[in-house]
């Protein structure tokens, strides 16, 4: 989607209204966007899920100036102009280990139908956001790269570029790049989503530009972003906050509001822009969808 | 005649110290210091000229730093005895080195000795211990090989604590011989990279900074000493 094709929020909220009257919204909607095909299956009206509206939708200048992207600060509202450095342009993805064809993906290629997600996005901080989102679902380019039947697990891993991202060179005994994981099973589910875009436009750098993965369940940090490189392993991989800190933090990191996890007791959350504080959901919400994943 | 006589004393010296000492000499001479690749940091590069120093061999090891501090604890990342000395300030390192009439490398030593003779580094990152998981850890400080000098570990497996304070824009106008940094300052250089690193912190260039005070399981030291019978030019 190209800049040209930026909807003001306002409109876009009052389509997203228009929807609700006819639509009962769930965890992810499936909707034409902007031209986009829609996906014919997956998620349905009548998902219970998180219970999202677009009455919950994070105000777009609250969520695109309060940014964890440690590559560029600690400091949340500078993120959206510290990461204005990070170039998305001619931006490929390295695909390697247990796969058919290790390849090098180039991202202006990737043609998957888009699609609309609504979903909460829970911090690890005790902070939420609902986020509405474009792209399409990973298990999509997983079949198109065809892992090999020993791969159990897959890491992503972010740009690194420590002359643009400070914290990449400042903080440098953390393990840079930054990388994440899911099991094979947990990227192939249905609300797994690799998105490229947010409020109806591309994603900007804040936000992970040009794709990023979201995985709604599981704390923010795990939804990874900016991915340059795609690896299927057999074994569980060392990511950057299990390698970094593995007292406070594993590798599925699923919301769990009676674990008190990292350094956050974990049973409600804030509201950004607001003054509210929420219980925190199992799952942050997607329990019906995502349980059956850990029996 | 006066350089003749250096010359001699300095290849006794280098004898001496073959046989007996864990030192390598690096020779006087200029190198390029610095990066036009990196941040402001390490921009521009420019020409520096050293005279004679002697830099260890090897990192400080377990053991030997636990016969200068009883009550220092090995990092479980780091913890044979000829592994790396880690979880060390400043200055603890500084007092070590000074306990064994040493000192810290100055930051342009440091970085001279690890382009090494012939200033291509690139080949000596082939045999580094660098770009492995956290749980790999520190290998001894005497393992893997030597770079042109005769020097172990200068890219990868710990990082290391040099003399300078750091500066972000020391480059723009530090000294074109012998510098040795900042009078004064907040945070201490740091160099090299470990075994966690990737490639982009070996670089020889690049220049990391950290404040005096702070220990990491990934941060060592080795001890420079400079040529006493250098001088006089």
């Amino acid at each position: 989607m190209s800049e040209q094709e930026v909807t003001p929020e306002d409109i876009y909220l009052r389509r997203r209204d228009f929807l609700s009257t006819s639509l009962k919204l769930g965890s992810a909607t499936m909707a034409a966007f902007y031209g986009f095909s829609p996906l014919a299956k997956g998620w349905s009206a009548e998902s219970k899920s998180a219970s999202l509206s677009s009455s919950n939708i994070t105000p777009e200048n609250i969520a695109s100036r309060f940014n964890n992207f440690y590559e560029f600060g600690v400091e949340k509202q500078e993120i959206w102009k510290s990461s204005r450095k990070l170039q998305t342009k001619e931006w490929s993805i390295e695909v390697s280990g247990l796969v058919k064809n290790p390849q090098i993906l180039d991202f202006e290629t990737l043609k998957f139908s888009q699609e609309e997600r609504i979903y909460r996005l829970r911090c690890v901080e005790a902070w939420s956001v609902v986020i509405p989102w474009t792209g399409f679902p990973l298990r999509l380019l997983i079949d198109k790269l065809e892992p090999l039947a020993s791969a159990r697990y897959i890491k992503f891993t972010t740009f690194l570029d420590p002359v643009i991202a400070p914290g990449q060179k400042n903080r440098f005994w953390e393990p840079w790049p930054f990388t994440e994981g899911l099991r094979l099973d947990e990227a192939r589910h249905d609300l797994t989503f690799l998105a490229t875009g947010i409020y109806g436009h591309s994603l900007p750098n804040q936000h992970g530009a040009p794709i990023r993965l979201v995985v709604p369940w599981k704390y923010g940090f795990k939804s990874i972003k900016s991915i340059s490189r795609i690896e299927f392993t057999r074994e569980e991989p060392e990511t950057f906050y299990t390698s970094l800190s593995p007292l406070e933090y594993d590798f599925e990191a699923n919301v769990n509001p009676k674990i008190p996890y990292a350094r956050w007791h974990q049973a409600f959350e804030r509201i950004p822009g607001k003054e509210e504080t929420v219980k925190t959901l199992p799952y942050n919400g997607y329990a019906n969808q995502v349980a059956g994943l850990y029996l | 005649m006066k350089n003749i006589i250096h010359t001699f004393i300095v290849l006794i010296m280098m004898v001496n110290h073959v046989e007996s000492s864990e030192e390598a000499l690096i020779p006087a001479g200029e190198f390029l210091m610095g990066t036009d690749q990196g941040t402001s940091a390490e921009r521009p590069a420019h020409k520096v000229w050293l005279d004679d120093f002697y830099l260890d061999h090897f990192e400080v090891s377990n053991q030997k730093y636990e016969t200068f501090d009883s009550h220092y604890e090995r990092s479980s990342a780091s913890s044979c005895d000829h592994c790396p000395a880690t979880r060390v300030t400043w200055y603890e390192a500084e007092t070590y080195c000074r306990s064994r009439n040493q000192r810290l490398p100055t930051e342009a030593e440091w970085e001279k000795a690890r382009r090494g003779p012939q200033e291509n580094p690139d080949k000596e990152g082939d045999v580094a211990h660098f770009a492995l998981p956290v749980k790999a850890g520190a290998l001894a400080v005497n393992s893997l090989s030597a770079n042109g000098y005769g020097i172990y570990h200068l890219a990868g497996n710990v990082w290391e604590w040099v003399n300078d304070w750091h500066e972000e824009l020391y480059y723009q106008n530090s000294p074109v011989k012998n510098p040795n940094g900042p009078l004064k300052g907040l945070r201490k250089s740091v160099r090299g990279g470990s075994w966690y690193n990737v490639g982009w912190y070996m670089q020889p260039g690049m220049r990391f900074q950290l404040a005096p005070h702070v220990k990491l399981n990934s941060l060592g030291f080795r001890c420079a000493r400079s040529d006493q019978a250098a001088g006089g030019d």
